[in-house]
């Protein structure tokens, strides 16, 4: 593999990609639960059945499971994973095109699928409520930070900035930085990880 | 601090790319190994995610078990490849799925 490594972002995907492409799933399951948010955000904007979507974003990292051995590392992993996903919400919807034409079967094997049981329920009124009351809950807990932790957070998230850059604001050494950021995460584990039931 | 703690800052490190290049590797050996961790590493992600809007949507991945679905359709095909390890499907190989008579039409 070709690389030009430039952030550290771009460097732990390096080693987990390596790792996966030796035959290690788990290495590439990190990288699946690091970018299923944005892959499956960014597949939603082209398919908007909820079910659909979850199949597609699917697709899109199985494909890219495959192909490992493709990536040459001249763009960030996630770059070409967007690609992927581009491509596989825009082959899906071509496919689902011309499949209308075969509706009227569909609908039999819709009804045999209902009658059975077997109907993926991703739009479920409760989940869409669960992401909100996750957004909710995570503004809730910054709000009650204490002063440090806040300021830490908010200048890493909403700021981007470097914990070198944050320490300089602060007036503290980094490791005080990482800690500040990591006991703000913390607090807010705590109370969503209850709303976070995979699979659920 | 107790250990699980500080696996934890450094797993939040690691998440922000921030984390000492000699510590990433003993760190996501840990992450691979641990359900627990992996929940963590979701978590702060999908933190990071819904503070920098990129990710307030209808459906989120943790709930709807995208990364489960992804490991179990892995699984699935390395078993149907009669492969039985965890062995990555190439498919930058030359035709290996073809027979050996085929002959590519120039």
């Amino acid at each position: 593999m070709r690389q030009r490594i430039k952030s550290p972002q771009a460097h732990v995907d390096y080693e987990l990609i390596q790792q996966a492409r030796l035959g290690d799933r788990q290495a590439f399951d990190v990288l699946v639960q690091k970018y299923q948010f944005k892959i499956l955000k960014l597949v939603n904007r082209y398919v908007n059945d909820p079910s659909e979507a979850m199949d597609v974003a699917q697709e899109s990292f199985i494909k890219a499971y495959r192909a490992l051995d493709k990536f040459r590392g001249e763009s960030a992993f996630y770059t070409w994973l967007y690609r992927i996903a581009i491509n596989t919400a825009k082959n899906h919807i071509v496919s689902q095109s011309r499949r209308t034409i075969e509706a009227d079967v569909e609908v039999v094997d819709m009804e045999q699928t209902l009658t059975k049981g077997n109907l993926k329920d991703y739009s479920a009124p409760e989940k869409i409520l669960l992401d909100v009351e996750i957004e909710k809950v995570i503004n809730d807990v910054i709000a009650h930070l204490p002063k440090e932790l806040r300021t830490a957070i908010t200048l890493r998230e909403l700021e981007g900035l470097s914990y070198e850059e944050i320490a300089g604001i602060m007036a503290c050494p980094v490791g005080t930085v990482r800690s500040r950021i990591f006991r703000a995460r913390e607090a807010i584990e705590r109370r969503i990880k209850p709303l976070l039931n995979e699979g659920g | 601090m107790k250990e699980d703690k500080l696996i934890k800052e450094k797993l939040s490190a690691l998440a922000d790319g921030e984390l000492a290049h000699h510590e990433q590797s003993a760190v996501l050996s840990l992450l691979k190994a641990d359900p627990d961790l992996q929940a963590t590493w979701q978590c702060y992600h999908l933190i990071s995610n819904i503070l920098q809007r990129k990710s307030v949507q209808r459906l989120n991945p943790i709930n709807l078990g995208l990364s489960a679905r992804v490991q179990a359709s892995m699984a699935k095909e390395a078993a149907a490849w009669g492969t039985g390890f965890d062995m990555p499907i190439v498919m930058n190989t030359t035709h290996s799925m073809l027979p050996s008579s085929y002959k590519k039409c120039d």
